[in-house]
């Protein structure tokens, strides 16, 4: 049987809101994983910020911009619900990071100017994760949305509202900051 | 057939909150509403930046060029009193505003700064400047009896008086 779209979903839940269910269940883990990456340490943390994005999307299902995709749209909003609980609460991020650290460590090791040098630094996913924490929330973000959720530029602009240009600023922006936080040379 | 048994607890939570807590959607022409609204205010603000620009040509037309000029020994300092800053921040205040509510709009984000501050700017001179041409600056200046510089004021007040006869409420 052919899955449905989302943006089918949508459409279903406005005549029955147990079809919701489906959206949450197909979007459920891979922003949970977005959260523990943007430093949302605690599990009850990571669930109230979901429900609360939920019914946000619930409530706002009208305003869905079909020019969007709705995964992007769902984003922005998880996005926004994170940035008022970072600043709300003082507690200090603390990253969770899976295999896809390996992507965000290979990107700042091909752009080490010497190769050579490069070679034998060596960065582990702990010492990364402890510097992701470090960073303001909002380069935290574009470099989890970028490397951990292998986002386009595109699709960075529509969920974190900004222009494609500015995204790209963004990253390099937060990519230099991390650089600055982690040892030099890069040692394990 | 979607199916709605995602067997999550989390949906199971959500569900039970949209139920008892009684949230249902927004309707859609409420959302395209405050679009259309944003937009509004947008084109607003910018005929408003159209007006100032158009009084702005206005008064550096009659800024007392002939009278003055000839007469006085430092023209770059005649400029810069004469300058007309009021409308100059009245144009920026209103493509800032511009900006802001059309940066609001469910787009908007979309268009990066400079072009958006660029598009206002050009609409804004290219209507406000239809808008002097058919005689909407000097109504806009005299009626709101722009300040210029002190000395300008002293330059101008005679011309002034002339063109805005029977127009400025201050007068």
């Amino acid at each position: 049987m052919e899955e449905s779209t989302d943006e089918q979903i949508v459409a279903e839940t406005f005549s029955d809101k147990e079809a919701f269910a489906a959206l949450i269940g197909r979007y459920e883990a891979k922003l949970t994983r977005y959260l523990e990456r943007l430093g949302v340490a605690t599990r009850e943390d990571r669930e109230d910020i979901l429900q609360n994005a939920f019914i946000k999307t619930y409530r706002n299902l009208a305003s869905f911009d079909q020019a969007l995709s709705f995964s992007s749209w769902l984003y922005r909003i998880v996005h926004n619900e994170a940035m008022s609980f970072f600043r709300a609460r003082r507690a200090r991020p603390q990253v969770i990071l899976d295999e896809a650290g390996e992507t965000l460590i290979r990107e700042l090791r091909d752009e080490e100017a010497d190769t050579s040098a490069a070679a034998e630094r060596r960065l582990g996913s702990e010492q990364l994760a402890e510097a992701l924490g470090q960073l303001p929330p909002r380069y935290r973000d574009v470099l989890a949305l970028r490397y951990f959720e292998d986002r386009s530029y595109a699709e960075m602009s529509d969920i974190l509202e900004v222009p494609v240009g500015t995204v790209s600023t963004l990253i390099h922006r937060a990519k230099r900051a991390l650089r600055a936080l982690l040892p030099d040379p890069l040692t394990l | 057939m979607i199916d709605t048994h995602s067997g999550s607890p989390l949906a199971e939570r959500i569900l039970t909150r949209i139920e008892t807590e009684k949230v249902v959607p927004r309707s859609r022409w409420t959302f395209v509403a405050i679009n259309y609204l944003f937009w509004t205010l947008g084109g607003v603000a910018v005929f408003f930046g159209s007006l100032a620009w158009s009084a702005a040509i206005f008064e550096a037309a009659h800024a007392g060029w002939r009278s003055a000029l000839p007469a006085d020994p430092r023209p770059l300092q005649f400029l810069f009193e004469t300058a007309p800053y009021l409308w100059a921040l009245a144009l920026l205040l209103f493509i800032a505003l511009g900006y802001a509510t059309i940066r609001r709009t469910s787009r908007g984000y979309r268009y990066p700064i400079g072009l958006l501050a660029l598009g206002a700017i050009a609409a804004s001179i290219a209507l406000g400047s239809i808008l002097y041409a058919l005689g909407f600056g000097r109504t806009v200046a005299c009626f709101t009896h722009a300040p210029f510089g002190a000395s300008a004021e002293i330059i101008l007040s005679a011309e002034r008086s002339d063109i805005c006869k029977g127009m400025s409420p201050y007068r």
